[in-house]
């Protein structure tokens, strides 16, 4: 039974409110049931409790919370599905969090993404969304009252698009390397390019920021939320392998920038302890060692 | 935007498919452009300049301002002249699909492809499997409808149709017919050639079929 539908129904009997006992007598003869007290929280009127009762099982499916309208299919260690948690806090929408079991896949996974079968997705009105960036894009389009997350410039935000690919296609795959680099070489290598980048987020945020204190300006925004969702990996990083990546000499102003990110609002609770994470990483490293041949 | 104030620039390299996209986009707005051409064996001062991070085409250039990344450079025109036709439809949910599928093109096609047409002998027959379960995949995707966005050439449509002048290259090298996998993206195809912007953006494919050959004998390819 589709929330859906039973948003649509509901609107019908707003709209119709003169008509609505009609409605009431035909849906007892259509579905044949005993009749149950209609909220007076769905009409906003109260009934004429001593003539008429209906059990609508649309409309009481549209009476229970509507949380569960949007729910976001994910994991707590995984920096893209944090995107989808920053982006819906910043727009306020309450959202039913499911923790993907993996090993195997849920069968919600595999349903509503079949083409990746990656978290996260989010899922709005029986509708899913893949792909973390697309997502947020989703919500900024879709909850369009709330602050904005996207540039109003179309130059700014082509900018902003340009980063968070980066980010995604190079920044964030050589720092995951650096966890499984074979020999000190190769560690160092990636390491370099992983300053390399963020000397080069660095210059972004001086000219995108114009001044103020995140890459969106006064608030959060797009590039924030892509870039911000790495720093607990980062810190990973920087605690197995005991090198200082975001550095107070040649990265001053993202320094500054991540202990803001991190402490705002939207974000707080939604990123992960580094500890935690730490734990987790050294977890997945020992069963990769493990399942790999010598 | 002011008339005067609009110098729109695009530096391109006439095989690419991504370079291709863009020319679609700005032939579908009717924007007027200057196109130059790069060189891979000696990139401009003007490339380096615009995108040091990738160095690579497409760059689009408007009033002096780059933009990087083919899709990108695509809804930023979208956005910049925002008469119709439009390219990324107006709902949310259909906006983020049409993203999530030229994200999917972004990802497989060409990576697939170029390794149908340069691979290695011995896994031929595996990388043609690959692309043809990703051609597949959009044709699924297409279903019925005359264009991926619906009724309308759209921005999917935009993302895919510039790799169909390198479909007769694939086959030929690849020794596949593509038609024989995908009979309804082949039609998609034609009838997206009907359509000026794009028939006026992709080069012949025999055109595109040489250079592979060039290339492949100049980087010591069988």
């Amino acid at each position: 039974m589709s929330m859906y539908i039973a948003k649509s129904r509901l609107s019908y009997i707003h709209t119709n409110i003169h008509r609505t006992q009609e409605i009431v007598c035909s849906q007892i003869q259509l579905f044949n049931m005993t009749p149950k007290i209609l909220s007076k929280d769905i009409c906003g009127r109260s009934w004429n409790t001593a003539r008429c009762y209906i059990l609508d099982p649309f409309v009481s499916l549209a009476c229970r919370k509507t949380k569960s309208e949007v729910k976001l299919l994910g994991a707590w260690p995984s920096p893209f599905v944090m995107r989808a948690r920053i982006a819906l806090n910043i727009k306020s929408v309450s959202y039913e969090f499911l923790e993907e079991t993996f090993q195997p896949k849920s069968p919600l996974l595999l349903d509503s993404n079949p083409v990746y079968k990656k978290v996260p997705v989010l899922i709005n009105q029986d509708k899913p969304i893949c792909e973390s960036l697309i997502i947020v894009q989703y919500v900024d389009d879709v909850w369009s009252s709330g602050p904005s997350i996207l540039p109003s410039e179309p130059y700014d935000r082509a900018i902003a698009r340009f980063w968070a690919t980066y980010l995604d296609d190079k920044w964030y795959p050589t720092l995951r390397s650096v966890r499984g680099a074979k020999g000190e070489d190769d560690r160092k290598k990636l390491i370099t390019e992983v300053g390399e980048g963020l000397t080069l987020l660095e210059d972004a945020l001086n000219k995108t920021s114009r001044g103020k204190d995140f890459f969106g300006g006064d608030q959060i925004g797009y590039l924030d939320i892509a870039f911000g969702c790495f720093l607990g990996w980062l810190r990973v990083t920087e605690s197995l392998t005991g090198v200082k990546l975001l550095d107070q000499v040649k990265t001053p102003c993202l320094v500054k920038w991540a202990e803001r990110f991190c402490a705002h609002g939207a974000v707080k609770d939604v990123m992960p302890q580094t500890e935690k994470l730490v734990e987790f990483a050294k977890m997945l490293m020992a069963k990769m060692a493990a399942s790999t041949p010598n | 935007m002011g008339e005067d104030n609009n110098n729109v620039v695009l530096l391109d390299f006439w095989p690419s498919s991504y370079g291709m996209r863009v020319k679609i986009a700005l032939q579908e707005k009717g924007v007027s452009y200057e196109c130059r051409q790069e060189d891979f064996e000696a990139k401009s001062s003007l490339l380096l300049e615009m995108n040091p991070i990738h160095k690579m085409i497409p760059v689009l250039i408007h009033n002096g301002k780059p933009i990087c990344e083919s899709l990108n450079i695509v809804e930023y025109i979208d956005e910049v002249w925002n008469h119709k036709p439009s390219l990324l439809p107006s709902d949310p949910y259909k906006r983020s699909q049409a993203r999530f599928w030229g994200n999917y093109i972004d990802k497989n096609v060409y990576s697939r492809g170029k390794k149908v047409w340069n691979g290695k002998v011995e896994e031929k027959e595996e990388r043609k499997k690959q692309f043809i379960e990703c051609l597949k995949m959009l044709e699924e995707e297409l279903g019925e409808k005359p264009y991926f966005g619906g009724d309308e050439f759209g921005y999917v449509d935009v993302a895919l149709v510039p790799f169909t002048s390198w479909f007769y290259t694939y086959e030929t090298l690849g020794n596949l017919s593509i038609e024989a996998f995908v009979p309804k993206l082949v039609g998609w195809t034609k009838r997206c050639m009907e359509k000026q912007s794009v028939a006026k953006s992709l080069p012949h494919p025999h055109k595109i079929y040489d250079f592979a050959l060039k290339y492949r004998e100049a980087h010591g390819y069988e």
